[in-house]
Parts: C-alpha cells; sequence; structure tokens
C-alpha cells in the first residue's frame, strides 16, 4: 500500500470517528434521570 | 515486520481505539437516561424500601384508622409521591393487600410503583386505578384519548417546581425570562446572567416524565434546544420538584436558586409568591364504578388526608 493510500484510509478512519463521537455527545447530552441529574450538577467541575 | 502489515495493523489499531472510545461514551452516558419504565430505573428514582406502608422502619407520615373493603383500587404514582400514596395506602387498606417483595411490588399487589411514565400507562390500560402524578404530557393525554379513556384530574396539593445549579455557580436567582432564554439558547453564557464565563449547559428528562412536562409548559411555547456537545465542558441546570431535591435526593454540591428573587420554600409556596407553582394531582378515569376511588379521593382531601400531604413535605390545597 502506498503512504498516500495509507494516511488517506487513516484520515478516513479518523474522520469518521470524530463524526461518531461528536453525534454520540449530542444525541446522549443533556437526557438525565431524576438521581443522575441531581449527581451530575453536584459533581460538576467548578 | 512487512510494511503492509504495519499499515494494515496501524489502521485496525485506530479503529479499535475509536470503537471503543465511542462504546465507553455510549455505555456512561445511555445510563443518566435510563428508561423511566424499567425497574433500575424505577429502584434509583426513589428508594422504596425506605417508605414502605407496612414497615416499621418506614419513613412515611403514618396515620390510623378503619381500612377500606371490597374492591381496593391499585395506587401508583411518581417518583416524588411515593412516599405519599404509600402513607395513603398505610391508612386506608389492609396490610394484606399490598404485596412487595425482592424490590418490587407483585402484579396482584394494591399497591405499585412504576413512576410518572408507567403510572400514566398503567392507567389508560387499567393496570392501575388512581395515579398521584404532575399534569400529563400531550403524548399522555393522547395515549389515553386513543384508548378511549378520559382522565380525571385532582389537585390534592401544590408543589415548587425548582431550578438547580451547581453549589459553586456563582448564580443564585435567575428571572423566568432568564431561565427561558437558557433553555431556548438565546442566553449562552453564565456571565450574561451574573455567573461565570462559561457556557451555560440545561439538563433535561425524558419525555412524559413529570418535571420535563411541567418545564415544557413553564417553556410557553419556546423550543428548547438541544444541547451541544461542548456542554460537557460548561456549568450545567436542570431542574426538578423542590420535594424531590429537599426530601428524596438531598446533595450537598447542588443548590436550589430563587426565581424573580424568591426562594422556592414552603411558605413562599404557600403564600404563591414563589412563581413556578404546579398542583400535584391524583388521577383517575371519569366514570370508574368502583366506589372505593371515590372513598380514596375524598379521604386525600379531607383534614387528615391533606395532612399527609403536608406533613411528608408537600404544600397541601
Amino acid at each position: 500500500m502506498s503512504d498516500k493510500k495509507f494516511y488517506t484510509i487513516l484520515f478516513a478512519v479518523l474522520a469518521v470517528g470524530v463524526i461518531a463521537t461528536i453525534a454520540l455527545l449530542i444525541i446522549t447530552n443533556h437526557l438525565y434521570d431524576n438521581v443522575s441529574m441531581i449527581t451530575f450538577i453536584g459533581k460538576e467541575i467548578g | 515486520m512487512k510494511k503492509i502489515t504495519k499499515q494494515i495493523l496501524s489502521i485496525a489499531g485506530l479503529a479499535t481505539f475509536i470503537i471503543g472510545f465511542d462504546a465507553s461514551i455510549f455505555t456512561v452516558c445511555t445510563q443518566r437516561c435510563i428508561n423511566d419504565f424499567s425497574k433500575e430505573m424505577s429502584a434509583k428514582s426513589v428508594e422504596v424500601s425506605k417508605f414502605l406502608p407496612f414497615d416499621s422502619e418506614s419513613e412515611i407520615v403514618i396515620k390510623e384508622g378503619e381500612k377500606l373493603t371490597g374492591d381496593l383500587p391499585v395506587i401508583d404514582g411518581a417518583a416524588a409521591l411515593f412516599p405519599v400514596f404509600s402513607a395513603i395506602a398505610h391508612r386506608l387498606y389492609p396490610e394484606e393487600s399490598v404485596h412487595y417483595s425482592n424490590g418490587e411490588f407483585s402484579s396482584d399487589s394494591s399497591l405499585i410503583y412504576t413512576n410518572t411514565r408507567g403510572a400514566y400507562k398503567g392507567i389508560v390500560d387499567k393496570t392501575s386505578d388512581i395515579i398521584f402524578c404532575a399534569r400529563p404530557s400531550k403524548e399522555q393525554l393522547a395515549y389515553a384519548e386513543e384508548k378511549g379513556v378520559e382522565l380525571e384530574l385532582t389537585p390534592i396539593g401544590h408543589e415548587a417546581f425548582v431550578f438547580l445549579v451547581n453549589i459553586n455557580n456563582k448564580v443564585d436567582s435567575l428571572e423566568v425570562d432568564e431561565i427561558r432564554g437558557i433553555y431556548s439558547g438565546k442566553i449562552k453564557t453564565w456571565d450574561k446572567v451574573g455567573g461565570a464565563h462559561r457556557l451555560c449547559t440545561p439538563l433535561y428528562r425524558n419525555e412524559g416524565s413529570g418535571s420535563q412536562t411541567t418545564m415544557e409548559k413553564f417553556m410557553n411555547g419556546e423550543k428548547m434546544v438541544k444541547g451541544s456537545a461542548l456542554g460537557w465542558f460548561g456549568q450545567s441546570i436542570g431542574f426538578s420538584f423542590r420535594y424531590y431535591v429537599e426530601g428524596l435526593n438531598t446533595s450537598s454540591g447542588v443548590k436550589m436558586i430563587s426565581v424573580n428573587g424568591i426562594s422556592p420554600n414552603k411558605e413562599n409556596i404557600q403564600n404563591g409568591t414563589y412563581p413556578i407553582i404546579s398542583n400535584i394531582y391524583m388521577v383517575t378515569r371519569k366514570g370508574d364504578t368502583n366506589p372505593n376511588v371515590q372513598k380514596v379521593i375524598d379521604y386525600v382531601l379531607s383534614e387528615e388526608g391533606q395532612d399527609i400531604v403536608n406533613e411528608t413535605g408537600f404544600v397541601g390545597l
């Protein structure tokens, strides 16, 4: 595999990973049950 | 090692790391928004075992008197109100009608606990007959209509809808418009409302939960924004009911803020000065022919029933 092809694939995997991570953070962020909302706020880093 | 092998291993290693990293985020985060119907959620919302109706160590308000006989309506309700309806069950139901073991109520028990979303589904599906909850959401009303059930809401008391921030947040009070501004995305940083220069991170409950439904009503038609990924690094604000925060899940790291300068204490709920007061309700099916349903309603509205509401920590009618 040429270096160009290798870095293209590596970059593509990284890009997909970053997009998936951001999507997960957006989807799962800010939705809490009663207890974890209080726990999350209470343990927030000040 | 051949170059191609190293390249493939590098790509596979990166992919594995990303999958593992995302899986960790998903696991950690989804534990926060666990379904209200699940036993785990029900157990987490309130320590049921501390408020059982016939346990000698129970922390419920105890009133004694004549018990109901015949067809006992099945009682269910929200987490925050469990101590109230458990106390009602203690007063009105014979001990043998409540079956609780291994951390859950059995299907033949006259007292059950499935939290708000489960309770609204249950009363429509007729697995329960009286539920103690906040006002139903549009979806819950639509579900009832779809099933041909008309719900009757009987107010039994008042409660403050409160907003919570971390104890280190400099903000102690917000105006109603400022709260709406934060949740609608118009106010993005705390320094706009007297706090630190950090992102506002509004937190939400699951759709159909009592507090989320109350929050939607509080927004008065303004659309709530979903948080940004950067919200993890901001200072959060959440909401709940006063008794849930003060009586059931106290945390030294959390403070309830005043709204329009008014503190959400019992006195300010009683005199009506706190701006966001919600009713708490007994919900029944219209036309339920079981005479015991009306007897339970009459009892909760009686002086002794209202004492239970007040002594538990809510504010009676």
